[in-house]
């Protein structure tokens, strides 16, 4: 017969306890670098699982290697195809070799930018960040706050916490222990523990997209659309200072070539956006270029975007696409990285 | 002798099965109570 056991139920709170403590011993930065993104990830689709992985590998590369960070949201990502496609053109283009590396995620901030600019960037990298007109009239503190506790990267860094002050909250606890510090984070990832014994997660960072949009459903999802952009007027100026900031942190790690790109636009849309407020952003981005020396880069007319390109407002669905706008942003960079001149451009 | 090497087996996978379930009572139950979960972006 099978009795409980004082000793049983003791031993119970051990293992208990060894676990918390295995995953404090295990889950280190050192892991989170040796680790294949995939094993952490809970779905192909899980970005910020990735973004992490891959930004942790990032800090073990040797800094004299050229490295081009991409920054950006969803349709960015979805514009552009695969790192290696970028990094053959780049590479063929400068006769270097070049890694290229998209810490791109859907919905990613300019807080979480500032974030992956403090945990990665040396001197040799070329940044490129993505930003339209609605993410500098979006963003104010208040769509912010969910992630204050419980960022969605797995790294906290000195640039996030000082965003987070600067915002009216309070600084993250910090002990010291990796494990603590981003405790949810893995919380959200136990799942991922089935990895181990079904194998990595098979990755394709395009899984959210949806299909495209019937002709019938564009008039609710422009109406959704809109109803969402921002207040302009109300956050640019916070938003372009936190663009600011970003740029004095790369600086003062030595980047010297830092871009903005212009995100995609489905062009069957494009007159439905506030046109005064594109065409104030447009003024804003470019006098922000001209005046912190980077580059401007509007892609879209260059490539040619058609209606049948896109799921929807903003997201590239066509593989085709994709290669010809990374093939077009390849030949910015490359211009861009062996003249060493910055350029505004249509 | 045999007895008390059987209670002692008992008294293993006993602490190891319920110490296995109640670390992972306690993860789903923190991660209740702090609302973690993996980010869906609802944009799309």
């Amino acid at each position: 017969m099978v009795r409980p056991s004082f000793g049983a139920a003791i031993g119970a709170l051990l293992v208990a306890f060894t676990g918390i403590l295995l995953c404090i011993l295990i889950l280190t930065p050192d892991f989170m670098r040796r680790t294949d993104p995939a094993m952490l990830m809970t779905r192909p689709g899980d970005h910020y699982a990735y973004v992490t992985s891959r930004a942790f590998q990032l800090q073990e590369e040797d800094p004299d290697k050229r490295v081009v960070v991409l920054l950006g949201a969803s349709s960015f990502l979805h514009a552009l195809g695969d790192d290696s496609e970028l990094e053959t053109e780049i590479s063929r283009e400068l006769g270097e070799q070049v890694q290229v590396v998209n810490l791109s995620a859907p919905g990613e901030n300019l807080w979480e930018y500032a974030s992956i600019c403090d945990f990665v960037a040396t001197p040799n990298d070329i940044f490129v960040l993505d930003l339209g007109a609605k993410r500098i009239a979006d963003f104010a503190s208040i769509k912010i706050g969910p992630y204050v506790k419980r960022p969605r990267f797995g790294f906290i860094t000195d640039a996030w916490t000082d965003e987070l002050i600067r915002a009216g909250f309070d600084a993250p606890k910090s002990t010291g222990v990796y494990f603590i510090d981003n405790f949810n984070f893995f919380l959200a990832r136990r799942t991922a523990v089935k990895n181990l014994i079904l194998g990595p997660v098979k990755i394709n960072r395009y899984n959210d997209a949806r299909p495209r949009l019937a002709d019938d459903e564009w008039d609710e999802h422009m109406a959704r659309i809109l109803a969402d952009f921002g207040d302009y007027d109300a956050n640019s100026d916070s938003n372009f200072l936190i663009l600011e900031r970003i740029v004095k942190l790369l600086r003062l790690r030595g980047v010297q070539h830092i871009a903005i790109v212009n995100p995609p636009v489905n062009p069957r849309i494009k007159h439905l956006l506030p046109q005064q407020m594109i065409a104030k952003f447009e003024d804003d981005v470019q006098s922000f270029a001209e005046t912190h020396d980077i580059s401007y880069w509007r892609l879209d007319a260059t490539v040619g975007l058609q209606d049948s390109d896109f799921d929807d407002w903003c997201h590239i669905r066509a593989p085709e696409v994709r290669s010809a706008y990374s093939k077009e942003l390849s030949r910015r960079i490359s211009a861009y990285a062996r003249t060493g001149r910055s350029d505004i451009s249509p | 002798m045999k007895r008390t090497i059987a209670r002692i087996l008992g008294s293993t996978i006993q602490a190891l099965v319920l110490g296995i379930l109640l670390f992972v009572a306690i993860a789903n139950l923190v991660s209740l109570s702090t609302g973690a979960t993996v980010f869906r972006y609802q944009g799309f």
